[in-house]
C-alpha cells in the first residue's frame, strides 16, 4: 500500500462536547479556515471566488456530497458564517464542522 | 506379512519450520493489507432551508436568546419603538432552556460577530447540555457610535 501524502495546514480545531463520532468519509471535501482568515480547499490555498466556483461545480455534480469544515478555533465566526452561507446558497446540505478529538 | 511402510518409532516428528513460515507470511500479509477504520469528531450542521415570501413560518415565533462575550445569557422580551429587540438577563439558563425545549420552540442565539469560533461552540454546547438541540445562530452587528 502506497503512503498517501498529506498536506498539513496549521489549524487548531475547536473542542466540543456535543460533537459526534463519525466514520471518516474518503470522498468528503474539506474546506479549511485558518485563524488569519485564509481559505483552503482540499489542502490547497484558494480565494473566495474560486472556492465559490469549486463548490458550485460540486453542487451541480452531487448536492449530497459530504463537506467538512475545518475551522481554526480562533477564526472569526464571520468567516465561518460566510462559508456556511455559501454552502446553503449552493444547496450543499451535508455539512459538518470538524472538532478536536481529545485522546482518552 | 511384512508391512510396506516402515515407522521410525519414537523419532517421528512433524517439521514446524514451514508451518511457522506460513503463519508469519499470513501475518505480514494481513498487517500490510488491513485498513483500519478511521473516526473523526464532527458537529453535524443542519443549514436552514431557503425561505422566500411564501414562507408560512413567522419569524416572531422564534425564541431569541443572546449571549455576550463573558458568557452572560439574555432573553428577548419584546421590541422597542424602533423595532429592535429588548433583551433582559437570564437568571437561570437551565430553566429557560427547559421551557423552550418543552414547548419545542425554535431558538435563535444572537452572538456578537467579533467572537471567535471556539466561544460560539462553547455557548452552543451549553444550550445542547440544557436540552436545546435546534438552535439557529444569528450574528449581531457591531455597535455604531
Amino acid at each position: 500500500m502506497q503512503k498517501k501524502q498529506e498536506k498539513r495546514i496549521d489549524v487548531s480545531l475547536p473542542s466540543s462536547k456535543s460533537a459526534e463520532k463519525l466514520l471518516l468519509d474518503d470522498k468528503q471535501q474539506v474546506i479549511t479556515l485558518t485563524s488569519a482568515g485564509s481559505f483552503y480547499f482540499q489542502g490547497l490555498p484558494i480565494g473566495r471566488s474560486s472556492l465559490r466556483e469549486k463548490l458550485k461545480s460540486l453542487s451541480e455534480e452531487n448536492p449530497y456530497i459530504r463537506i467538512r469544515l475545518d475551522a481554526d478555533k480562533q477564526s472569526s465566526i464571520r468567516n465561518v458564517a460566510e462559508i456556511l452561507d455559501l454552502l446553503q446558497f449552493l444547496n450543499l446540505k451535508n455539512v459538518g464542522i470538524r472538532t478536536y478529538e481529545e485522546r482518552s | 506379512m511384512k508391512s510396506k511402510f516402515s515407522f521410525a518409532g519414537d523419532d517421528a516428528e512433524i517439521s514446524m519450520s514451514p508451518l511457522i513460515d506460513c503463519v508469519f507470511l499470513l501475518l505480514i500479509f494481513f498487517l500490510v493489507t488491513t485498513m483500519l477504520k478511521k473516526w473523526e469528531k464532527q458537529i453535524p450542521i443542519r443549514l436552514p432551508e431557503m425561505k422566500f415570501a411564501t414562507s408560512d413560518f413567522s419569524v416572531e415565533t422564534i425564541k431569541k436568546l443572546a449571549v455576550d462575550e463573558k458568557g452572560k445569557f439574555y432573553q428577548a422580551l419584546g421590541k422597542d419603538e424602533s423595532g429592535f429587540d429588548i433583551f433582559s438577563p437570564v437568571d437561570s439558563l437551565e430553566e429557560i432552556c427547559k421551557k423552550f425545549a418543552k414547548a419545542k420552540s425554535e431558538v435563535q442565539l444572537v452572538v456578537p460577530s467579533h467572537l471567535d469560533f471556539q466561544k460560539i461552540i462553547h455557548f452552543l454546547d451549553l444550550l445542547q447540555k440544557e436540552g436545546l438541540n435546534n438552535v439557529g445562530l444569528r450574528l449581531a452587528s457591531e455597535k455604531r457610535n
